[in-house]
């Protein structure tokens, strides 16, 4: 029982590391530009496919296809920053929102034309290495795939605390008239919010490519997810998502494993509606 | 304020409605027609919450699936006449629809909206997995036909009882729309702590406008239900409430023929690309991001900006709170014209 608790609760942390990197991303845009991304799911599905498409096609290695997956759905968190978000900057919080599930649509539409809807596997490099301690086993795999999402969630801290334009993304989501009178460009940090949290949802989805099987679709539920660690986390607290995410990978498999796997995918909703009916005070804040 | 209508022109009007579908041979058309009118109950009513409330529901597809099963079950399993089950289904979904408005409503804007997505979810995983009940994705078979006279309805009366269904909804949601309870509404709409400044129990009469559109809803479910006679979880998922969204939007929110319209347009409209499923899809997706950038009040809204620039001005959408003040005052006079 012991063991089989560790060992759920180490897989567990591999998951939610998974969560937390997919997560923190969409945090910033949430917390900075104050609008609801449900097409986020829709980036990591396309990081999966993008690091897929390099590998197979292109015969890239793990460290080409994750830069691969990250520069090609950062460029996609771009575009859609400019031609979907942008031109509705000003509108009702709703708009944002519908024009993002017409997007998280499209997204996953358009993949299900190029890749087609048969499940797809991404050929994972060191297979069948399997590390044993305690009863406890993991594969090289999933500790490659956290310590990546580590690396990245250290890159990222760092650049949200010392860079310029990590400050900029800060002092715009506490206040963001205030930060465009003291000479922060809008039009400038948008996109590299976007670009960043396209970078680190594609790296979610391209690490993942070799646990799971890939299908246009795999996007919809982790869109939801990360939507819901986002709240929880706060929007716009990098750290509070990154434990959302831990929190939320060890409790589904948890429940999972000991009780009724079937219900797995409800826990994040429920919790969301747990922590909506008591924090409402300080969301409603920021509609 | 109303535009003059030719009450001659109307009564020819509903008299097509009424009769010309008795021309049609095909089967399919009339299907078509009779979906069309279970998406405008669905969307009128919805309508109440998100057009005149201004509260951005993401999960009517999930109390459309409460009145259809409640239905399915009350006459397969308990032996409940249709009607009778038909009317309870409503009941129910009003009642199921209780627990989902009393803490969501209590969020505001896109908050409200993803709690009623996150609880939309649950629902389905609900309706996939509680098998004993529900029998999972294999759905409920042989649910009865409506009937009259004790014989099954044919298509054609399946299209009038839609029919009688859209205007009973039509009736009431106007009803409610003209009272002293749909300005009150509307005032949410614009601005919500004005609206409790005023005196106005804004919680309480969200709650109430979510209740009665789940039990319009519910209506719809069990017209569903007994018109396919068979429910399953994947008719009632969260793109059957982002369709209904996209419908209203369409459409036009707030106003009495935007669902109307929206739901025709919309159950037609991708009838043209049944062949690549594929395509439709993508050109749903991006048909939404076109018409939120640039008819971000439905083709109602268009229409009155087009007719007179007067009437149309101002941005008629849920929660305009942090929206410009031009084009308020105008807009109190014409939110009922329709």
């Amino acid at each position: 029982m012991g063991t089989q608790i560790a060992q759920l609760v180490v897989n567990g942390v591999i998951v939610g590391g998974i969560y937390a990197l997919a997560a923190s991303g969409l945090t910033v845009i949430t917390g900075v530009l104050n609008l609801i991304n449900f097409a986020h799911g829709e980036f990591y599905m396309l990081g999966a496919y993008f690091a897929l498409t390099a590998a197979t096609a292109l015969g890239f290695g793990f460290v080409p296809y994750l830069l691969v997956s990250m520069a090609g759905v950062a460029l996609v968190g771009v575009l859609s920053e400019r031609f979907v978000f942008r031109p509705l900057r000003f509108a009702p919080a709703v708009s944002p929102l519908i024009a993002s599930l017409g997007l998280s649509i499209a997204l996953q539409a358009a993949s299900l034309v190029i890749w087609q809807a048969r499940p797809l596997r991404l050929p994972g490099i060191l297979e069948g290495v399997v590390f044993s301690v305690g009863g406890v086993s993991v594969s090289a795999q999933r500790i490659l795939v956290c310590a990546v999402a580590a690396v990245l969630i250290l890159i990222l801290q760092y650049f949200i605390k010392r860079t310029w334009l990590g400050i900029g993304i800060r002092a715009m989501s506490k206040d963001l008239t205030t930060a465009g009178l003291v000479g922060v460009d809008i039009d400038r940090v948008a996109p590299m919010c976007f670009a960043l949290a396209g970078a680190l949802a594609g790296a979610a989805g391209a690490l993942v490519g070799p646990l799971f099987v890939l299908q246009p679709t795999m996007g919809a539920l982790m869109g939801l997810k990360v939507f819901v660690l986002v709240i929880i986390g706060g929007a716009g607290n990098v750290t509070g998502a990154i434990y959302a995410g831990i929190l939320l990978g060890v409790t589904e498999n948890l429940v999972d494993g000991l009780f009724a796997s079937r219900y797995k995918d409800i826990i994040a909703f429920v919790v969301l509606l747990v922590v909506l009916s008591f924090k409402r005070e300080s969301l409603a804040g920021r509609d | 304020m109303k535009t003059p209508v030719n009450p001659l022109l109307t009564l020819i009007g509903m008299a097509v409605v009424v009769l010309a579908p008795m021309a049609i041979e095909s089967n399919y058309y009339l299907h078509l027609l009779i979906m069309i009118c279970i998406y405008v109950t669905l969307t009128t009513g919805l309508n109440l919450v998100i057009g005149y409330a201004g509260q951005g529901s993401l999960c009517h597809g999930a109390l459309y699936g409460f009145g259809a099963y409640a239905s399915a079950l009350l006459t397969t399993h308990l032996g409940f006449p249709v009607y009778v089950a038909f009317l309870l289904a409503g009941l129910i979904a009003a009642i199921l629809g209780l627990p989902i408005a009393l803490p969501s409503l209590r969020l505001k804007g896109v908050y409200f909206s993803v709690a009623t997505l996150g609880l939309q979810e649950i629902a389905f995983l609900v309706n996939v997995n509680w098998i004993s009940l529900t029998h999972g994705p294999m759905g409920i078979v042989n649910v009865p036909p409506l009937t009259f006279a004790g014989k099954p309805l044919t298509m054609i009366q399946y299209y009038w009882a839609g029919l009688i269904m859209v205007a009973l909804t039509y009736a009431l949601v106007k009803l409610i729309v003209l009272s002293r309870t749909g300005r009150e509404l509307q005032a949410i709409r614009e601005d919500e702590t004005a609206a409790r400044a005023m005196g106005i129990n804004t919680y309480g009469l969200k709650v109430m406008a979510f209740v009665v559109s789940a039990f319009i809803a519910g209506l719809a479910g069990a017209f569903f239900a007994h018109y396919f006679k068979f429910v399953s979880p994947d008719s009632f998922r969260d793109t059957v409430s982002v369709t209904l969204f996209v419908m209203l939007l369409a459409g036009g929110r707030g106003t009495l023929m935007g669902p109307v319209l929206g739901a025709g347009l919309l159950t037609i409209l991708p009838e043209f690309l049944r062949m690549a499923r594929d395509y439709q899809l993508l050109f749903y997706g991006l048909a939404l991001i076109v018409l939120t950038i640039f008819f971000p009040k439905g083709v109602v809204g268009w229409w009155e900006s087009r007719v007179s620039p007067e009437r149309g001005r101002g941005p008629r959408r849920p929660d305009s709170g942090g929206g410009p003040t031009v084009g308020r005052r105008s807009r109190r006079k014409e939110v009922t014209a329709g």
